[in-house]
């Protein structure tokens, strides 16, 4: 008998499993997926479309301009280029590890004056190429897209 | 002499249609391949922790890698075995119990996998990117795919008929499995802060040096060897707890034929 | 945490991790082993 009675709230437990499962892919497709397919726009397409953007919160990606990095008071400046367009990032923060002239990296924060962006958070976006230090292949490290 | 009998339960078959053997490979091969699997796993860590060079980039942390691709190729792997057991089961001509067990036993694997691709990409990125988690679509398919698989195990545990469980579960996981190639190619289709494939990029020109891609092609084998000789062992608990639930349901229908003087025992099996 | 702290922590969650399901799928083939009757041929 201790089967045909265990039925009735298993089938109650794992068909909430399965329901709360269906949800969380909804929630996750609807409230990550769909806000975040351009994860990230280049400097010019961000300079381009600064007056329609106001001070919305946005992502910025480019290369940190050799020889423009400076210490600020709340972090770093510097200057963020896509080799078209730049911006001038003032970030409030430490910047991460891998943060250093010629990286790849994604901003995220607003417009404040002008080409002023100002950024909260600092992603490194590294290139799939593996080397060791010494080796050097075609690409040059940190240059990778 | 009717007695002797089961009861007559409709259409259902129970234990019989359960597999005789609760083993995919024989015992021998089980345990050699068992401790084949610690024997790479050690090899792997020897490699990835000292053998292969730090990364030019990266430093030690990208070491992470020699586990965290092996992971996720190997859910994309399990779930792939998932699919092709669940057709065999849909398709009349080879429909058997042993492919919707295979089919279960590979997707829980997968969902491990999955997760240990999650876990171990949080702990890459933490030090490589600045960022424990990022909701771009690569990561956020990847987590996609580890809810659309634990729904399927949660289905798999709801009763029912043998019949009528595997069939739902076998459409459920094809549903599931479409999430697998928008997985891998989420970084090509869109602006992800993941990087994009290393191996099998669209160029199709592995770009990793020497004894670093030697050491993530051990982390494949190894994790490969994991892989099988878990899904031996989770195929053959499948059979087993399979076979005692049909037991216990017998018995339970017996009973209740026993205790009702009613000719047909409607309602007690769905 | 250093790159090391990392490293050391996805070696040891990798370990952790595929321990503790070979253990649970262990035990439980051990327990449902000894519920089916003797003579059943999936023992």
């Amino acid at each position: 008998m201790t089967t045909t009675t265990s039925r009735k709230p298993r089938r109650l437990r794992y068909g909430i499993a399965a329901a709360v499962c269906v949800a969380a892919v909804g929630a996750l497709l609807v409230g990550g997926l769909s806000r975040n397919l351009v994860y990230f726009r280049t400097v010019s397409e961000a300079v381009k479309a600064r007056d329609s953007t106001g001070s919305h919160r946005f992502r910025i990606a480019g290369a940190v301009k050799p020889g423009t990095v400076e210490q600020s008071s709340k972090g770093v400046r510097f200057v963020l280029t896509d080799g078209k367009a730049e911006a001038e990032i003032d970030h409030t923060g430490d910047p991460p590890q891998l943060f250093k002239d010629g990286a790849p990296v994604v901003c995220e924060g607003h417009w404040g004056r002008g080409l002023v962006f100002l950024s909260d958070r600092i992603m490194i976006k590294h290139g799939a190429d593996y080397t060791p230090p010494k080796v050097n292949l075609t690409h040059s490290p940190g240059q990778t897209s | 002499m009717t007695a002797a009998k089961p009861p007559d339960n409709g259409h259902r078959r129970g234990v019989a249609s359960l597999p005789t053997n609760p083993r995919l490979l024989p015992r021998r091969v089980s345990v050699v391949l068992g401790w084949s699997t610690l024997a790479a796993l050690a090899l792997l860590t020897l490699f990835g922790l000292w053998g292969a060079p730090p990364d030019a980039v990266q430093g030690d942390a990208q070491r992470i890698m020699y586990l965290h691709v092996p992971a996720a190729w190997l859910a994309y792997l399990a779930f792939t075995v998932t699919s092709v057991a669940s057709l065999l089961y849909l398709w009349p001509r080879t429909r058997s119990t042993v492919w919707d067990l295979l089919a279960g036993a590979s997707a829980e694997l997968g969902v491990v996998f999955t997760g240990l691709t999650l876990l171990l990409g949080s702990l890459w990125g933490r030090p490589v990117w600045g960022i424990w988690w990022a909701w771009d679509a690569r990561l956020t398919t990847t987590a996609v795919l580890f809810f659309l698989y634990l729904g399927y195990l949660s289905l798999r545990r709801i009763p029912a008929s043998v019949e009528t469980r595997a069939k739902r579960c076998a459409i459920a996981a094809l549903i599931a499995f479409v999430d697998v190639p928008v997985v891998h190619l989420s970084v090509n289709w869109w602006r992800t802060l993941h990087q994009q494939a290393t191996v099998f990029n669209p160029e199709l020109n592995p770009r990793i040096h020497g004894v670093m891609a030697f050491t993530l092609w051990l982390g494949v084998v190894a994790f490969t060897l994991v892989y099988v000789y878990l899904l031996d062992r989770r195929y053959q608990l499948a059979v087993l707890e399979e076979d005692l639930e049909e037991r216990e349901l017998d018995a339970a229908i017996a009973q209740r034929v026993a205790e009702a003087p009613s000719p047909r025992p409607a309602g007690v099996h769905s | 945490m250093s790159d090391v702290g990392y490293i050391a922590a996805a070696w040891s969650a990798t370990a952790a991790v595929l321990a503790a399901y070979v253990v649970r799928v262990a035990v439980r083939t051990r327990h449902a082993r000894r519920s089916l009757p003797d003579d059943d041929p999936r023992r």
